[in-house]
């Protein structure tokens, strides 16, 4: 009823940051490391809350838990939502989320190390990206999902 | 049993609680020196006690210990499981002795206690059975948090698969042998789910252990004797619940021996006892708990409560002359006012029932209580059995459905119903109920979701603020909840209280009615003026308002014809031409004058709601409520009628209708 839970967790054997999954966030390739992923899973309902800022969607429910689901498009300042069920659920000082994604491709080994930005990037990649780094898809931008939660920049918003 | 015997059984029960860790810790590290020196107080400071008190029996039991004890500090002696065990079962048999003497419990007869003495040198099978005898024990396991709150969720997610059976078997004409089969499944997972919500309860016992302790160090900093009883202390309640309840208990225990019971010689005066009896009583209903406290004292004595209330202008004193008892009664609850004569270690520094209220309420709880002046006061504490698990209506607003606290609901009115009108009124609503106006606050508007006709109107009563109507386009049902803590972003907001999984695995937001009330912007700093209006909600619309005109003369008004009491400064009146009007609270009222106004000072305002107009009636003086009695009609347009009070006719005013005729003319004008 609820969701296919596709466990990533188990991918990520050591827990290291050596695994990342690869996603589209409003047309833009991001890669979050797989250690801090619950699982990916299909949203079934989701219920708005009324007031909220643009990024949070609603509440889903995923095995009898509350989830807070994100717009992870909106949540990087962009105009466009996310499309699809797909979602990510990842945790974040003691709540959890999912985060709602263009499409998620699949677990991958990164290529290459870390790189910090030198490309210029709005001011809300900046917020929520680690760096980018090479992986078999190309180059991807690593965000950090519990920045990602927490929304465009005031001044973006 | 005497005072000197109660304090020692209060004081054995207390320390026995505290050392019940270094008990079970020397039984696992029979070498620990610290947890050793604990028990060693203990039985010494029993032993002493004992002398002095001629409780001989349980003297011998502690001096039998003290001896063992400081042999093995001593080296004298080795600590080996065995004299572990014989410790422990002779304080267990001090603690039941000591219990017994308070209460008339049956004990195991003197000569077992020997044979638990003689257990300490002697390896012998006399002492198993001693041991086995006195204790009457729950067995217990400790596990962690986490374990627990995995077997809720497991049990929901049976919870919700059983729903999802449900819907399916009704739909697919199962046949009997199937659905009775699947009937037992879904009571065995009824049941469990109740047995797994139980594990987070406790006996309140341990709530009531603080009290004996608590009234003896209260009694003994005012001077006063007072013995203490329990009741139903083995009630269950939720963990959490027992420790948000410390506080408030531990408040209205001291407020009751420090400003309800009387000392000595007061009592003596009144025909009572010396000493007086503090009762607490803890009962289980429903998903609710009462703590009730019952004193024996003087009560509350109205008058000098509503006196100083006025001094302390918490009321007006025109106000306070027509408050009924139970208004009255509130006023304890005012803030800023003590009913101590005089400050005391104790109470009487401002932190007052006011606080306790608040917080009791906060945890979706009431107090009530039950005053019988001269004969002591009855404070009764009403929670929730947990702070996780509400009580909510299931409501929808814009297409949406939300859960609402019960325990601020009111009442759920029909717009449809004949005792409630809704009017438009300054590009808002409100509704007049039983005589009472009340904003509408519509939730889809507030929430900013698709406006839409109102079909049901909720009473809410937040704590700490303002009644008001929450408009809603249908009430669905009553549901228990388990309520969660939403993501901050959501929390931030302020309009909600949580969020929660229904059986039907919809998530719902909780709405926190307080909030939705500072969104709408009702006051929410005005629970005295809620305290003047007891008067008129709960007089019922049966009922009349005595007053004297500005003239002096006295009239009367059906209460369902005023909508407020207020105390306005004579100089928010304004005049302009011939006409009168008044500001209250920013809001320019048509006045109606029987006689001339006073220049400064307080003057009382009547309220007049009718047909969406608003007037405002100063009075000179308010003085009572009295049921309808015989009317004598005459109807002049002004007066409806003459009633008999007290031996004289006194004009009922028809108004607010001709009233309100002419104050629409004067608008025009």
């Amino acid at each position: 009823m609820a969701a296919h839970g596709i466990s990533v967790r188990q991918t990520a054997a050591t827990g290291m940051t050596d695994l990342v999954l690869i996603a589209m966030i409003g047309g833009e390739r991001v890669a979050i490391d797989a250690a801090a992923i619950e699982s990916v899973v299909d949203l079934w309902q989701v219920v708005p809350v009324p007031l909220a800022a643009e990024h949070v969607i609603g509440l889903a429910a995923v095995r009898s838990k509350v989830l807070t689901v994100i717009d992870a498009a909106a949540a990087v300042g962009l105009r466009a939502k996310a499309t699809g069920n797909r979602a990510i659920v990842v945790e974040a000082a003691g709540h959890r989320y999912a985060l709602r994604v263009d499409s998620i491709s699949e677990v991958v080994a990164p290529s290459g190390p870390v790189v910090a930005f030198e490309a210029s990037m709005g001011a809300n990649w900046l917020r929520v990206a680690r760096g980018t780094i090479d992986t078999p898809h190309g180059f991807a931008v690593l965000v950090d999902p519990a920045l990602l939660v927490l929304g465009p920049l005031a001044e973006a918003a | 049993m005497d005072e000197l015997t109660g304090e020692f059984v209060a004081e054995t029960r207390e320390t026995l609680d505290r050392i019940g860790a270094a008990l079970v810790g020397w039984e696992s590290h029979p070498d620990d020196a610290a947890q050793l020196d604990e028990i060693f107080r203990f039985v010494h400071t029993v032993k002493g006690s004992c002398g002095f008190l001629d409780l001989p029996r349980i003297g011998a039991l502690a001096h039998a210990a003290e001896t063992a004890l400081s042999e093995v500090r001593d080296g004298k002696r080795v600590t080996d499981a065995r004299l572990v065990g014989v410790m422990l079962a002779i304080i267990d048999r001090i603690s039941m002795l000591s219990d017994a003497l308070e209460s008339k419990l049956d004990v195991p007869d003197i000569a077992t206690d020997a044979a638990l003495i003689a257990g300490i040198d002697t390896p012998v099978t006399a002492v198993a059975e001693a041991v086995a005898v006195p204790v009457k024990q729950v067995r217990n396991v400790r596990v962690a948090i986490e374990v627990l709150e995995t077997a809720m969720t497991q049990v929901s997610d049976l919870v919700l698969a059983r729903n999802e059976l449900a819907r399916q078997l009704r739909e697919s004409d199962a046949d009997a042998r199937t659905t009775a089969a699947f009937e037992r499944v879904s009571a065995a997972i009824g049941d469990v789910r109740e047995t797994i919500a139980r594990t987070r309860m406790q006996p309140i016992e341990r709530l009531f252990a603080l009290l004996p302790r608590l009234v003896r160090d209260t009694s003994n900093a005012v001077g006063k004797t007072v013995q203490l009883r329990i009741e139903g202390s083995d009630v269950e309640i939720d963990r959490e619940m027992i420790e948000a309840i410390r506080d408030p208990l531990t408040h209205i225990v001291r407020n009751s021996i420090d400003h309800g019971i009387e000392n000595a010689a007061e009592r003596e005066q009144a025909g009572k006892t010396p000493g007086g009896t503090l009762t607490v009583i803890a009962r289980q209903s429903g998903n609710q708990v009462s703590i009730t406290v019952v004193d024996d004292g003087r009560g509350i004595d109205l008058a000098r409560l509503v006196e100083k209330a006025v001094a302390a202008k918490v009321v007006s004193a025109s106000k306070a002359a027509a408050l009924s008892p139970e208004a009255a009664l509130n006023l304890m609850f005012a803030p800023g006012l003590s009913t101590a004569e005089s400050i005391t270690a104790i109470s009487g520094r401002g932190v007052g029932m006011d606080v306790v209220r608040a917080n009791v309420e906060r945890l979706g709880g009431a107090i009530v209580l039950d005053n019988r002046p001269g004969r002591g006061l009855a404070i009764t504490l009403r929670a929730p059995l947990t702070l996780s698990i509400m009580n909510a209506l299931l409501i929808e607003s814009g297409g949406q459905v939300f859960a609402l606290p019960r325990a601020a609901i009111d009442e759920i009115v029909s717009v449809k119903s004949p005792s409630v009108r809704v009017e438009a009124v300054g590009g808002g609503h409100v509704a007049v109920a039983r005589g009472r106006m009340l904003s509408v606050v519509s939730l889809a508007a507030m929430l900013g979701i698709r406006d839409e006709p109102l079909s049901h109107l909720v009473i809410v009563d937040p704590p700490g603020g303002n009644r008001f109507a929450l408009g809603v386009a249908s009430v669905r049902d009553h549901e228990e909840i388990v309520v969660r803590p939403t993501a901050p972003h959501i929390a931030a907001l302020g309009t909600y209280a949580g969020q929660s999984l229904p059986d039907n695995g919809v998530p719902v937001l909780v709405i926190d009615p307080a909030g939705i009330a500072a969104r709408a912007g009702i006051d929410s700093e005005r629970r005295h003026r809620a305290v003047a209006d007891v008067v008129v909600a709960d007089a019922g619309p049966g009922s009349l308002l005595l007053f004297d005109g500005l003239d002096g003369v006295r009239r009367a008004m059906r209460v369902a014809d005023v909508g407020h009491i207020d105390d306005v400064d004579a100089r928010d009146f304004v005049t302009q031409g011939d006409h009168v009007y008044v500001n209250l609270a920013g809001e320019l009222l048509p006045a109606i004058l029987d006689g001339a106004l006073p220049d400064a000072g307080r003057v009382v305002l009547l309220r007049l709601d009718q047909e969406g107009v608003a007037v405002g009636y100063p009075v000179r003086t308010v003085h009572d409520l009295a049921p309808i009695p015989a009317v004598a009609p005459v109807d002049d347009g002004i007066v409806e009628g003459f009633v008999l009070i007290e031996g004289s006719a006194v004009p009922l005013l028809a108004w607010p209708r001709t009233a309100l005729v002419s104050a629409k003319r004067r608008r025009r004008a």
